[in-house]
């Protein structure tokens, strides 16, 4: 689905925030004790929840 | 790993992520960080006010209770959070930014323009993206939270 723009071009979140949510992202993705089949459906069903597009 | 209900959200962080010999050292620490850039990089009236609304919401009682320190919310705005649209405690920054957090929690999918740009006003271009961010960290950490109390209680 294609949306509006709600905020403006080159809008910047806190850079340490930013980084620290992309650090949390990494952490999780490293953890090996769920298979990667189940990894995979719960990514896309969290994206799914998000109307994430990417 | 007995009931987590009883304690705080960061002894529940603990106790289930240990100290890294489970192998889940970097996700707690990590936790950790972004938790504290969140309240960082955020007003901490409206994110203390948000977090107690989203424990509300998703009946997490040990978040309901806590406080954060230096937040500078009184406790009694707190109790009167669900009266937020109506009470003259809440202002127009309190209130844009707990509209979109209801809206977030519940389906935020759905979330309107009208909603965002409501605290576009209030809080600018950077400061909006800023808030969302922190919101998603707020509420996914209750939420984790919530998930453990529950799996792990008898455990």
């Amino acid at each position: 689905m294609e949306r509006a723009r709600r905020v403006a071009a080159g809008t910047t979140t806190d850079p340490i925030l930013r980084g620290a949510l992309n650090a949390i992202a990494a952490s999780t993705v490293r953890l090996a004790t769920v298979d990667p089949v189940t990894t995979e459906v719960v990514r896309i069903r969290c994206a799914q929840h998000h109307d994430c597009g990417t | 790993m007995g009931s987590l209900r009883q304690l705080t959200t960061v002894e529940v962080v603990d106790r289930v992520l240990g100290d890294g010999t489970a192998g889940f050292g970097d996700v707690r620490d990590e936790m950790i960080a972004a938790h504290d850039a969140a309240w960082a990089a955020t007003p901490p009236r409206v994110l203390e006010l948000c977090r107690v609304r989203i424990a509300m919401m998703l009946g997490c009682d040990a978040e309901i209770a806590a406080r954060t320190p230096d937040s500078g919310v009184e406790d009694a705005v707190l109790t009167a959070l669900a009266a937020w649209p109506n009470d003259a405690r809440f202002d127009a920054t309190d209130r844009a930014c707990l509209a979109l957090t209801e809206h977030f929690v519940m389906d935020v999918a759905s979330l309107g323009d009208g909603t965002v740009a409501a605290v576009r006003e209030q809080l600018g271009e950077d400061g909006t993206q800023t808030f969302v961010t922190a919101l998603l960290i707020v509420e996914q950490r209750i939420r984790l939270r919530l998930a453990w109390d529950t799996l792990l209680e008898e455990n």
